[in-house]
């Protein structure tokens, strides 16, 4: 009997934290960073990610290779079967909106949120904080909105460079400090998660 | 003299050709449309998924970049952020499967096409998040 009354716990508690799970598959992140000559912007539609209400973890990963270009050599790179990204094919970030327990994300409305967490970029794991804004709407959904400043590392700017300096034809001669990017990515994120 | 303007001329305009090639290379090429591209792979959506789920390293080695073809019962139909739609892939009583993004252009068939349906979709494989994710897709049939 005893054993029943904790199973039976167990599997409410388990039940009642998945509600709490919100997530979608298709978040967007849109990237800009600049060069002498241009800035180079890039989106991505296929993100997923992962807000638990409970703790307030928060989580998204993209993949390198569902990013789209505006500037079409650029895609046309990283769209190509020669760029290998099978050994880092993701961006992670994983955190926690540190103000969660000040709000109460059961009512419809705006909220504003603090998060922190870390952010991984090929080998690169970097702190990030940044400010979010949350909308709970009527029906339930969450609309989650942030940007902040992701700063690389010069080793990691200098191997994209590199890399367009060997894509791009040689014919072209240019010189991909110009063009390639910089180490301050603006990040703009959006999505609408779902239980 | 009239001689030298003229090489003169004709190295200005080389030059600005070049650029303006460039710019255009850099810019404007299309790149082939996934209706074009043949398939890589052939298989079924179950069996992506289970090759993923199994070994990602692996599979991240032997599909990323590849134009693949699948097929299997629409689990969900969505929009992205971009108004690009999206079918997933999956049985009824699974979270996961694959993922496609379809080409804007593909929005009239996919509106025809129901949950439960079984389909086949072509796309370039991007790796595994929840489910395995495909780009650029096209309905087949």
């Amino acid at each position: 009997m005893r054993f029943l009354f904790i199973f039976t716990l167990v599997c409410l508690s388990t039940i009642l934290s998945a509600q709490d799970t919100y997530f979608t598959r298709t978040a967007h992140v849109h990237l800009k960073t600049s060069n002498r000559l241009m800035d180079v912007e890039a989106d991505n539609y296929q993100v997923f990610a992962q807000l638990d209400l409970n703790t307030g973890d928060l989580s998204f990963t993209a993949l390198i290779k569902s990013f789209e270009f505006q500037l079409g050599a650029a895609n046309r790179i990283i769209d190509s079967k020669a760029l290998n990204v099978s050994q880092f094919p993701k961006a992670r970030f994983e955190g926690k909106i540190l103000n969660i327990a000040q709000h109460d994300l059961s009512k419809p409305g705006n909220y504003q949120v603090k998060v922190e967490g870390m952010l991984q970029v090929w080998d690169e794991k970097r702190k990030t904080g940044a400010n979010a804004l949350l909308t709970v709407r009527p029906d339930g959904s969450i609309a989650a909105r942030s940007n902040f400043i992701m700063i690389i590392e010069e080793k990691n700017v200098k191997k994209v460079n590199t890399l367009m300096r060997e894509k791009l034809p040689a014919i072209l001669a240019i010189d991909t400090e110009s063009l390639g990017i910089s180490r301050n990515i603006y990040v703009d994120l959006d999505m609408v998660l779902k239980q | 003299m009239k001689k030298i303007i003229k090489i003169i001329f004709g190295l200005v305009f080389a030059a600005v050709l070049l650029i303006l090639g460039t710019w255009i290379y850099l810019n404007y090429v299309p790149q082939e449309s996934t209706e074009k591209k043949k398939a890589d792979i052939s298989l079924q959506a179950t069996e992506l998924y289970a090759a993923f789920e199994s070994d990602e390293a692996a599979s991240n080695q032997q599909y990323i970049g590849q134009i693949i073809q699948v097929e299997g019962p629409i689990g969900e139909k969505l929009m992205d952020e971009n108004m690009a739609p999206v079918i997933v892939l999956r049985a009824p009583d699974a979270m996961a499967g694959v993922m496609c993004t379809l080409l804007k252009d593909q929005l009239a068939t996919y509106e025809k096409l129901e949950v439960g349906q079984t389909v086949t979709l072509k796309g370039k494989c991007n790796g595994m998040l929840m489910d395995v994710v495909l780009d650029e897709g096209v309905i087949v049939e």
